[in-house]
């Protein structure tokens, strides 16, 4: 029963990006567009453009979570569909969980697809398939660290520009360890040590994070 | 044990002479402490007498780090055992810690230019208390968001701990990625790399900024439960109105 719950909340997320339509892609759009201004601002000479282009690669990941991170709890809140979720039995962090993780599947994996396409634009030296690994990883941690902020200030109208600033601390680690990963992946040195960084924050961030948000969430 | 404390009531009378108490020692023991830094201690051999703001950079990063783990646990005690004063106290705690964080981050970034020929460098401690400061004023903002003093209390606490435990993280990803700062010296492991002319008024002058910044929380928290209690109070007698 429990297994068919956490299924049924995880499609229903699906199903609800879905039928959003156009806002299915907002954060991979917000994401291309920022590396698509970066280089005007930073000017088209590929040395500078592929040094600066796994940081600005994260960083606009990081901003591109936070254009949609209050939906993920604020609409169900309001509906009362949260309170179904807590009163049918389903643990909460569970519930939590999968919805993050239907969340993450619309707007970030997206995002991870697209940074090989993001490397050439950004002038780097080696673009492989292999690039996606380190913003893929990088992502879940983002998405589980937004999904605390979200939790935090489902109550709250207007949350947006205060969960950037709760969990911006948060995503230090992944900037560091994913902008260097990267960076050996478009240099050509193949995988690093970050790797293994970033997939231990990322253990770290779900081991953490449902607990958080289910108990930011059960007595709002 | 904690129980005793958590009584709202015996906060108030013990607080009530050990709040001045503290302030006083402590505005003694800082004066005091800054003169004898800034008359009586030699030079430093290679720093002359910049390595001085050292007597302020350091004592208010280490009371600035204590009042972040005191907010952690006082937050962890009001999750788990749901006393109102823990809450009072990490409420007031912050405030105190981001002004000592900026505290720290300002004088050593004056250190910074004659020493290192900047007034920043990303360095990993640098950056690590920069974050900190970050996390407290996220913490202040998230609970002045809410209408409700328990929502606010309880996902203040929920975002203490969760900065608390990634810190550490933070603090390592940080050293990682660059050092410049000079290793810690004053109290490691292996006993104090501080010559001790230095290393006596440091000590001094971080008990006195200790003091000062428990004053500062008692105070804080006295007028918070003063108000809370007015709050209370005006609620009673509105419905009894009614």
């Amino acid at each position: 029963m429990m297994r068919n719950g956490v299924a049924a909340i995880f499609r229903r997320e699906l199903s609800l990006a879905w039928a959003g339509g156009s806002g299915l892609f907002l954060p991979a759009a917000f994401f291309a567009g920022t590396i698509f201004l970066a280089p005007l601002g930073i000017g088209p000479e590929p040395r500078l453009l592929a040094a600066s282009a796994p940081g600005l690669i994260f960083v606009a990941l990081c901003l591109a979570s936070l254009t949609t991170l209050e939906r993920i709890f604020q609409a169900d809140l309001e509906v009362g569909a949260l309170d179904h979720h807590r009163l049918s039995g389903l643990s909460m962090e569970l519930a939590t969980l999968a919805k993050v993780a239907a969340h993450w599947l619309v707007s970030g994996l997206p995002i991870a697809l697209l940074t090989p396409v993001a490397a050439v634009m950004m002038r780097a030296e080696t673009v492989t398939l292999q690039s996606i690994l380190p913003v893929f990883l990088g992502s879940i941690t983002i998405f589980l660290w937004g999904g605390i902020g979200a939790s935090l200030t489902a109550g709250l109208r207007r949350s947006g520009p205060l969960v950037a600033l709760l969990i911006l601390p948060l995503f230090v680690p992944v900037v560091i360890f994913g902008a260097e990963e990267l960076n050996h992946v478009l240099t050509g040195q193949g995988f690093g040590a970050g790797l293994g960084l970033l997939a231990a924050n990322s253990l770290a961030a779900l081991a953490i994070s449902p607990f958080a948000m289910s108990l930011a969430l059960k007595l709002e | 044990m904690f129980s005793t404390f958590a009584n709202p009531h015996r906060f108030l009378a013990l607080s009530k002479w050990l709040m001045p108490l503290f302030a006083v020692l402590g505005a003694i023991i800082v004066a005091t402490g800054w003169a004898w830094a800034f008359f009586f201690v030699p030079e430093e051999l290679y720093q002359g007498a910049t390595a001085k703001i050292m007597y302020i950079h350091v004592p208010a990063a280490m009371v600035s780090l204590a009042a972040y783990a005191s907010m952690a646990v006082c937050s962890l005690l009001f999750l788990t055992l749901k006393h109102s004063i823990a809450d009072v106290a990490a409420k007031s705690a912050a405030p105190v810690a981001a002004a000592l964080s900026f505290i720290c981050l300002v004088t050593g970034s004056l250190w910074g230019r004659p020493t290192w020929g900047t007034y920043w460098v990303w360095d990993a401690r640098l950056t690590s208390m920069l974050f900190q400061l970050f996390l407290i004023l996220g913490y202040m903002a998230l609970r002045s968001a809410f209408q409700r003093e328990q929502d606010a209390a309880r996902a203040g606490a929920i975002l203490c701990l969760v900065g608390a435990v990634n810190l550490p993280i933070i603090k390592f990803s940080v050293e990682w990625w660059n050092t410049l700062h000079q290793p810690a010296g004053f109290i490691t492991l292996g006993g104090s790399s501080y010559a001790p002319e230095f290393y006596w008024p440091l000590w001094y002058n971080l008990i006195g900024i200790g003091l000062v910044f428990g004053a500062l929380m008692m105070a804080a928290m006295r007028a918070e439960i003063f108000n809370r209690q007015y709050e209370a109070k005006l609620a009673r007698m509105n419905r009894s109105a009614a």
